[in-house]
């Protein structure tokens, strides 16, 4: 169960002994978000894999709540955040954690760049995506797939 | 003794082994029957509708535990190892009605211990995985408060602004978390 989990646990580790050898404040509070941003998606991943257990298809519904969790870390380091999912379906578990999975990979590369973040759950075919609206003091077009929409950088998970 | 006793007493003899209510026969070494009483002939006349001509002809009947016979009785046939064995071969017929009784009764008694067996095998079997299912919902609502806990307590160090004095326990809580994990 927590074999699947194993990376991200090893990289909660590395951060912790980070934080633990580092002297300047504005490092620590990076390091910190950074923690905290990782705990939050093993405790929800780990829900993930808990309630795929009991069932085979999990409610989109708990997406949405996987990606609150992570949100709030970020409002700590003052990024204007949501996350909207009007979805009423279920998606098996392997699409579940790939998205989230994705969601954690991306966002936890760009968080030190980010105002704002809006996170939208749309049907994608038969299945789900994730689409995200970026706003970003930083230049992110170097990142594969993202694109530009006025003001805004915008990247979808699919 | 003059022939006509010894001729009376040896018909009373044969009258008396014919009246046996077992079944006996006596045969030479080469399988022919040197003496078969009535209740023998009757048997096997019923039991493989021939004549008993010979040893050969009641093999069968030696190499199954239980025959039945039309009148709804229980046979064994059995060879009688005996010092005689030298000279003939005798082989009896006893009823066995009751004891093959006894036994269909033990039979349902030892399969009802079977099957009790494997009900509180299945039982066990239940108990160890109901106990199993219990620790691992046990350990996983752990690591879930675990989790949560730790959550909690980094979110108040960040919005604290991640306080000097307060950066050790932090840290400690972090190494605690990733051992359990």
């Amino acid at each position: 169960m927590l074999n699947q989990s194993q990376k991200y646990i090893e990289r909660y580790g590395e951060l912790a002994e980070m934080l633990a050898a580092e002297k300047d404040p504005e490092k620590i509070k990076k390091l910190a978000v950074e923690t905290d941003f990782i705990i939050a998606f093993i405790k929800r991943r780990l829900n993930i894999i808990f309630l795929h257990e009991e069932d085979e298809n999990i409610n989109c519904a708990e997406l949405c709540c996987c990606i609150e969790e992570s949100l709030k870390t970020l409002r700590l380091n003052g990024i204007e955040c949501s996350c909207i999912s009007e979805l009423k379906k279920t998606m098996d578990f392997e699409r579940m954690t790939y998205l989230y999975e994705g969601f954690y990979r991306f966002v936890s590369d760009i968080t030190d760049d980010i105002s704002s973040l809006h996170v939208y759950l749309r049907a994608y075919g038969d299945t789900v995506c994730i689409l995200m609206y970026i706003t970003s003091r930083s230049d992110l077009s170097g990142i594969s797939g993202i694109q530009r929409e006025g003001d805004k950088w915008v990247f979808m998970i699919e | 003794m003059n022939i006509f006793k010894k001729y009376k007493m040896l018909v009373s003899i044969k009258e008396a082994f014919d009246n046996l209510p077992c079944g006996v026969a006596f045969f030479e070494k080469n399988g022919t029957p040197l003496l078969v009483n009535r209740k023998m002939y009757g048997l096997v006349y019923d039991l493989l509708e021939t004549e008993l001509q010979s040893l050969d002809d009641i093999e069968i009947l030696l190499k199954v535990q239980f025959v039945f016979s039309s009148e709804g009785r229980v046979w064994r046939f059995e060879r009688i190892i005996s010092e005689s064995e030298k000279d003939f071969i005798e082989i009896k017929a006893a009823d066995v009605t009751e004891i093959y009784m006894y036994k269909l009764r033990l039979d349902e008694a030892v399969e009802e211990q079977k099957s009790i067996m494997r009900r509180m095998q299945r039982i066990t079997r239940n108990i160890v995985s109901i106990t199993r299912n219990e620790e691992i919902l046990s350990m996983k609502m752990n690591i879930h408060n675990e989790l949560g806990f730790i959550l909690s307590n980094s979110r108040q160090f960040i919005s604290q602004g991640c306080p000097e004095n307060e950066k050790q326990d932090y840290i400690d809580l972090q190494r605690k978390t990733v051992k359990m994990l």
